[in-house]
């Protein structure tokens, strides 16, 4: 029988597609009889889709000059190995 | 506005353009993928010398770009090369800690959510209502915003590039594994540690309206 505390470990697989078929019959098993985990999946759920969205996870652009530094650079390789 | 479609962006076509030394398909992979090559080297050797460890990934790229097999994408064997690059980078400065061991320190979980379970395992401080149902709506202040910016920087640096990874970058958790050649289970830990952080975050924010970062915004 699973826990709360196991369903804070479950959950992720749940959200990441990541469970069998018995697995997931116990965990729907589980979340019929506790609102707290429904809610709790339900807001991990909305948490990992702020995430996606969320800018300070973004990487930055690479600005012009970087790009020009890095191109020259395997230019300058390809004339070494000739 | 959307850029418009560019023949490089079938990766074959890249592949063959680079091969080739191109340098329009040079410019393309570099400005594609040098900021994602950036982000992680930054997260394994810090910001100093990412720099210098992102221009050595470029130049390994090149040289083994020819035997490139495609059994993964493009993107995800320079991130590869990129993680390899920074770990050799540790070991010459004897600062090398395989990153499993660096799971250790670096993973701890600092979310608190193991703190909410009685005894029996069993919610005794379940989570709160949150009056939000979708992300603009639960960032519509912007107050949680910079909370959550915050928090993210405060995360330990392979939790963050975990969480990256996967919920930014949407790469699978074997696709982590391989790029940082740690195993399974602790992917799965830094990445739970990570997610669980932010949700307590949130849900704090929601029931008091205070940011509880370390560093309180």
């Amino acid at each position: 029988m699973l826990t709360c505390k196991d369903m804070t470990t479950e959950a992720h697989a749940l959200l990441d597609g990541d469970l069998g078929p018995m697995a997931r019959i116990r965990i729907r098993f589980h979340l019929l009889l506790c609102k707290y985990c429904r809610r709790y999946v339900r807001q991990l759920a909305l948490t990992l889709n702020v995430l996606e969205k969320n800018p300070a996870l973004d990487e930055q652009t690479p600005t012009e000059s970087e790009i020009d530094a890095v191109v020259e650079q395997l230019k300058l390789l390809n004339k070494t190995d000739k | 506005m959307s850029e418009p479609n560019n023949k490089f962006d079938d990766e074959a076509v890249l592949i063959l353009g680079l091969l080739a030394q191109d340098e329009t398909a040079y410019r393309f992979a570099v400005k594609t993928h040098h900021g994602s090559m950036l982000y992680l080297a930054r997260r394994i050797v810090g910001d100093k010398i990412a720099d210098e460890v992102v221009q050595e990934a470029w130049l390994s790229v090149m040289k083994a770009l020819p035997r490139f097999e495609g059994r993964s994408k493009l993107k995800s064997w320079i991130l590869t090369i990129v993680s390899n690059e920074a770990k050799n980078r540790l070991r010459k400065e004897k600062r090398y800690v395989s990153l499993d061991a660096m799971t250790d320190d670096m993973g701890e979980d600092t979310s608190s959510i193991n703190e909410r379970f009685g005894k029996n395992e069993h919610w005794t401080e379940p989570p709160g209502d949150w009056r939000a149902d979708s992300p603009d709506a639960l960032l519509s202040g912007t107050e949680l915003s910079s909370c959550l910016d915050q928090a993210i920087r405060e995360l330990p640096a392979l939790q963050e590039a975990t969480l990256c990874l996967k919920e930014k970058q949407g790469y699978s958790l074997n696709e982590i594994c391989n790029i940082l050649d740690i195993s399974d289970s602790n992917v799965r830990v830094l990445l739970h540690r990570a997610r669980n952080k932010i949700f307590t975050i949130i849900d704090h924010f929601q029931l008091t309206g205070e940011c509880c970062t370390q560093t309180d915004t």
